[in-house]
């Protein structure tokens, strides 16, 4: 399989807020490496600044301290060059538009906007066919997603950075989702990090998973997952992924130091 | 989850200066220029006063001020209290009783279409002497405004509270107080944030129909007689009140409801008509049927002597039916003609002006925060009160109209289109940064879908003080237009034209407003329900 | 009173009275307010008595009148109701709200085509006080001057300048109209080189700052239309002709103390409307002009407002060029011939 991509070196990186007068330091000595290709996961206790690494990778936030690089470049420079592509929880579709010229946003912004190919293609890859004309407020959440997924991946970055792109989803949607952005991933072999609460989602479409700690956040465990690929629904009802799961879930226990609620939603 | 920056984050070092220490910056600057000015090039121009001048003519006549400013002040408060009062009771009417909320609101959206400068003699008519006509046109000036408001506040209840009562086996009137007045207190302040300066244009323009003290005459009695200094600390005085009444309450709203976000009654769309052509047709006959209901119902209430009072029926046989009919037409359509030039003019001008400072606002934010604040300030002042101050600088052509009617509607439209766009979805921003947009993408994409909405619901707020900010002028200043019509008619006791007039330029205000409102529904379902939310 | 009379009056007053309800009871204050004196042997009669503008030593002589008691002297409890540019005087007199008002005849003679039951029962100004007013270094002194000129004045005025023009052969289309309206301004700063207004108003406000300035007098051109005119109903004057006697009385013997020291007269108005924010220089200034407009030798003759049959004929002539069509009886000195029928002086 041809893999494409940048390779993500996250290096000592730290970020404090001012929030209310206060100091919020989100980041401490963050660390994270992806290889070409690769498709890592992180998980972490709500505000452990699992979003604030991403949109530092994404460039969309500078850190106070520390080094990010990719294949030579800094996150700045990967964005100016138009080599990533984003979802996030919300899926942030311009209301006005329609489903394909939602994910043609993309393509104008990085001066392409007449590759319609690039578009109906995305159209197919995320099962939209039929809904191009549609308009977010006729779309399920599920739908929104899809679009929200298909606009990162038009132009084809070098970098995916997916922010809890399933979360607000129902677990029969969410699942079918994963299930999606494997089968994307596979053919694409685009870098992916994917930003998540559910240990079993990461557990089933990473190569990765790291284990953050509560805030300030920085990477306490990594877990490094097998399973072959294309990997299936029935390799969710097996006790090595079960396995799997609870070891991660025990770093993720322990860097909490507390008793912690187990999303065990893809059942 | 992570404080991200609400603005895009600019690359201007002066964005990391502390607003407040900006803001003063700035507004020492704009004082010193003043001065510089009014010392130099208008030196001796009788137009702008320096303001050390300002202060000086302050400090040497502080009680005719502090009297004067209290005494306007004082009707206009009246006129608020009981302008919101009745504007309330007709929201709580038109939300307990749906059936009755369209005929309510077309007799409120008359009324608040009625061109001030013509029912005030008309008011002082039934009134007699006093401050009754001061109060009452103050409270007609701010019913409108606020009806909206508080019918908004009490539709925005949660469905799902509403529910929860109503499966007690509770109704109507018990949703009503557990449930929809907590839930329209933001609104109602927001609403009750425009009602201030306008309670003050009303209680300036009953002054003029007669009274022994107050700014309005002041102004008037200044200008007469060459007191540049006395008309510019009413205008500072008047913006200083105005601009604490709107903080003040903005401040209050804050207090009495901290849950929730500041709400602008100036960013509500429009409600929805149902669709079918009978309900439309009926849904605009009732209200008109209604208003002529209430017209005839204000002469026989008030007992108006014929000489003064005409009906639908005599407005109609002036235009249409008597011999001068053709040459009447010819005076109010031709006067109504140069009204509507001028003032469309402004108004374009306003709210393109308007959109086009806050999108500089949005993307230069140090400028915004250091102009904000006086935009803000601006907003609330009454027009009566600037009038004077443009008069001094533009003059009195046609240009003074349109300049009026452009102030009128640049400055609430602005804050409306600006608040609007810095609650752009994050999200939306972030993927365009992603992409490393650029500022005119970000625009096309964001700022400006984003705040269409807010700027549609400006232009329609816009359309009927426009329209009174014009025959203000045109009244004070330009001497042309429907403004001069109606006040030549009353000046030479001519009530046929004076009512014909009034008749005509609330019809067209009216319809301008629909036109506006339609344009609304139409380009906000089209751009997709989610924006408006 | 007559029974109609009575009713209306009523009527207008609960109507007032439920505005008064309505509006917080300000309305009420009307009703009672007046002199705090203690009350004399008979009740006085409270009646309004409707101005044309704001107050103003312009009506100096009705404030001496109400301070040296010669209203409360005729059995009568005055209140003085202030006009402006948002009323009209003719409006409250013919509504019943005012016994008598004070308009012109151009603006009254207009009510009165239009069947309002009018009469003006007196004239103050007997020289109508419409100037052309300019700049000494650029002077306006005879209404030919204005061609070619820029004229800044009120929209109202257009009729009374076309008139002007006629009267004297003058193109008023030759004239650049400029709308100017209280505000001496415009002249001072070059914009416009005269303006149309009253001789006791901007001009006087320039001299006081400084500003040499030329007038040039409507009266002088032929344009008799009578100014500061009082005017009443026609059923007022059959029902409470004495009530109207008593405030033309009381208004005469203000007047002739105006007269006799107008300065006095300044510092009343002055003192009486603190909150206007007169100046007493200018406020004397105005006074004394105030004396030359009102005072004649058809006064000194006759007696304070009255007019002449004359000027009666020139007004309907200038009237009827200014479309106002008005007959001999929209005058009526029947009043004034009793009152002054021990001479002209009271």
């Amino acid at each position: 399989m041809a893999r494409r991509g940048a390779p993500v070196d996250v290096v000592g990186v730290g970020r404090t807020f001012a929030l209310a007068g206060d100091e919020v330091t989100a980041l401490r000595g963050f660390d994270l490496h992806v290889p070409a290709g690769g498709f890592t996961a992180l998980i972490g206790p709500s505000g452990c600044g699992k979003s604030t690494a991403l949109r530092l990778v994404a460039g969309l936030d500078t850190p106070d301290e520390g080094t990010i690089d990719m294949d030579g470049s800094s996150p700045d420079e990967m964005r100016r060059g138009q080599r990533i592509g984003v979802a996030f929880q919300d899926p942030s579709l311009l209301p006005w538009r329609t489903v394909s010229t939602n994910i043609r946003l993309a393509l104008e912004l990085v001066g392409r906007r007449h590759d319609t190919k690039a578009v109906d293609e995305l159209v197919e890859l995320v099962g939209l066919q039929g809904f191009e004309k549609a308009r977010p407020s006729q779309l399920s959440g599920g739908m929104r997603q899809r679009v929200a997924i298909a606009r990162s991946l038009v132009t084809k970055p070098d970098l995916l950075l997916l922010d809890e792109p399933f979360g607000a989803l129902d677990a029969l949607t969410r699942q079918q989702l994963n299930d999606e952005l494997q089968r994307i991933w596979t053919a694409r072999g685009t870098t992916t990090i994917l930003v998540t609460h559910s240990i079993p989602e990461a557990v089933y479409v990473a190569d990765e998973v790291l284990v953050m700690s509560p805030r300030p956040g920085r990477v306490v465990a990594r877990h490094a997952i097998g399973f072959e690929r294309p990997r299936t629904r029935e390799l969710l009802l097996t006790d090595r992924f079960h396995a799997e799961v609870e070891a991660v879930s025990a770093s993720l226990h322990r860097s909490e130091g507390q008793v912690v609620q187990l999303d065990t939603d893809p059942s | 989850m992570a404080a991200a920056p609400t603005r895009p984050a600019g690359g201007s070092r002066l964005d990391r200066v502390p607003p407040r220490v900006l803001s003063s910056a700035v507004g020492i600057a704009v004082l010193l220029l003043w001065e510089l000015l009014a010392r130099t090039v208008y030196a001796g121009s009788y137009r702008l006063s320096p303001p050390t001048a300002v202060v000086a003519e302050f400090f040497e006549f502080p009680g005719l001020y502090l009297r004067n400013l209290w005494h306007s002040t004082k009707t206009a408060a009246w006129g608020f209290l009981w302008g919101n009062l009745a504007a309330m009771a007709l929201a709580v009417a038109s939300t307990l009783v749906p059936c009755l909320r369209r005929s309510i609101g077309a007799v409120v959206l008359t009324v608040f279409c009625l061109p001030f400068i013509a029912i005030a003699p008309i008011l002082r008519l039934i009134t007699g002497p006093g401050n009754a006509t001061p109060i009452a046109l103050s409270a007609l000036a701010v019913v409108f405004t606020t009806y909206v408001a508080a019918l908004l506040g009490f539709d925005l209840a949660p469905g799902s509270a509403l529910d929860v009562v109503r499966s007690y086996g509770r109704g109507r009137l018990t949703a009503f107080r557990n449930v929809r007045v907590r839930a329209s207190v933001p609104a109602l302040f927001a609403g009750l944030q425009i009602a201030a300066p306008a309670a003050f244009l009303g209680a300036v323009v009953g002054e003029f129909t007669g009274a022994h003290r107050g700014l309005g005459i002041l102004t008037v009695r200044a200008l007469g007689a060459l007191q540049t200094d006395r008309i510019w600390v009413i205008a500072v005085m008047a913006t200083i009140v105005a601009t604490g009444g709107y903080l003040a309450i903005g401040a209050l709203g804050r207090y009495l409801c901290p849950w929730s976000p500041a709400l602008d009654v100036g960013a509500v769309p429009v409600p929805r008509t149902e669709p079918g052509l009978l309900n439309r047709l009926a849904g605009l006959l009732a209200p008109i049927a209604v208003v002529f209901v209430f017209w005839y119902a204000f002469l026989w209430v008030f007992g108006i002597e014929p000489f003064f009072a005409k009906t639908p029926v005599d407005v109609w046989a002036e235009l249409f039916s008597v011999s001068e009919a053709p040459e009447t037409r010819s005076i109010i359509f031709g006067a109504l003609g140069t009204t509507l030039w001028t003032t469309s003019l402004g108004y374009v001008v306003g709210l393109v002006g308007a959109l086009a400072s806050a999108l500089v606002f949005i993307l230069v934010p140090w400028l915004e925060r250091s102009l904000m604040p006086i935009a803000v300030a601006l907003r609330s002042i009454p027009i009566i009160v600037t009038t004077p101050v443009i008069i001094l600088f533009v003059g009195r052509g046609l240009l003074t109209t349109t300049a009026i009617v452009a102030v009128m509607s640049f400055f609430p439209t602005l804050v409306n289109c600006y608040t609007a766009m810095t609650r752009t979805p994050e999200g939306i921003l972030d993927v365009l940064k992603s992409y490393d947009a650029t500022s005119a993408a970000n625009v096309r994409n964001a700022y400006l879908p984003t705040s269409v909405p807010a700027l549609l619901a400006s232009a329609r707020i816009a359309v009927p003080t426009s329209l009174l900010g014009a025959t203000v002028a045109e009244w004070l200043a330009t001497g042309d237009g429907i403004g001069a019509v109606m006040v030549t008619a009353f000046t030479r006791n001519d009530f046929k034209i004076l009512w014909v007039s009034v008749a005509v330029l609330t019809i067209v205000a009216v319809i301008a407003y629909w036109l506006v409102a339609a344009f609304e529904l139409r380009t906000l379902e089209r751009m997709a329900p989610g924006i408006s939310r | 009173m007559t029974a109609n009379q009575f009713s209306r009056r009523t009527f207008l007053g609960g109507t007032a009275a439920g505005a008064g309800l309505l509006l917080g009871g300000s309305t009420l204050i009307t009703a009672c307010s007046g002199s705090t004196e203690p009350p004399p042997a008979a009740p006085l009669t409270p009646v309004n008595f409707h101005l044309s503008w704001f107050d103003s030593v312009q009506f100096g002589g009705s404030y001496l009148a109400d301070a040296n008691g010669h209203y409360a002297a005729q059995g009568l409890d005055v209140t003085l109701v202030p006009g402006g540019p948002g009323v009209s005087p003719d409006t409250s007199v013919i509504a019943g709200q005012s016994i008598m008002g004070i308009s012109a005849a151009n603006f009254a003679g207009q009510a009165k085509a239009d069947g309002a039951p009018i009469k003006i029962v007196g004239v103050a100004m007997q020289r109508n006080p419409f100037v052309i007013a300019s700049l000494t270094s650029n002077p306006i002194n005879e209404p030919r001057d204005l061609e070619g000129r820029r004229l800044g004045m009120a929209f109202n005025n257009q009729l009374d300048l076309e008139l002007l023009s006629s009267l004297n052969g003058v193109d008023v289309n030759a004239i650049e109209v400029i709308q100017a309206d209280y505000d001496p301004a415009p002249l001072v700063n070059g914009e416009v080189d005269s303006l149309l207004c009253w001789l006791v108003d901007l001009p006087v406000a320039m001299t006081v700052a400084g500003i040499d300035n030329t007038t040039m007098l409507f009266a002088d051109f032929g344009y008799a239309v009578h100014s500061q005119t009082y005017i009443v109903t026609e059923d007022t004057l059959a029902n409470r002709r004495d009530d109207v006697l008593a405030l033309l009385r009381g208004e005469i013997l203000g007047w002739q103390d105006h007269k006799a020291d107008p300065d006095t007269s300044a510092q009343v108005t002055v003192d009486r409307f603190p909150d206007a924010g007169m100046d007493l220089e200018t406020e004397t200034v105005k006074a004394h002009e105030f004396v030359k407009l009102m005072f004649s030798d058809v006064t000194d003759a006759s007696g304070f407002l009255w007019w002449t049959d004359q000027s009666v004929a020139d007004n309907i002539r200038v009237l009827k060029a200014l479309g106002v069509n008005v007959t001999e009886d929209f005058w009526d000195r029947s009043l004034l011939e009793e009152i002054y029928a021990g001479g002209p002086v009271l």
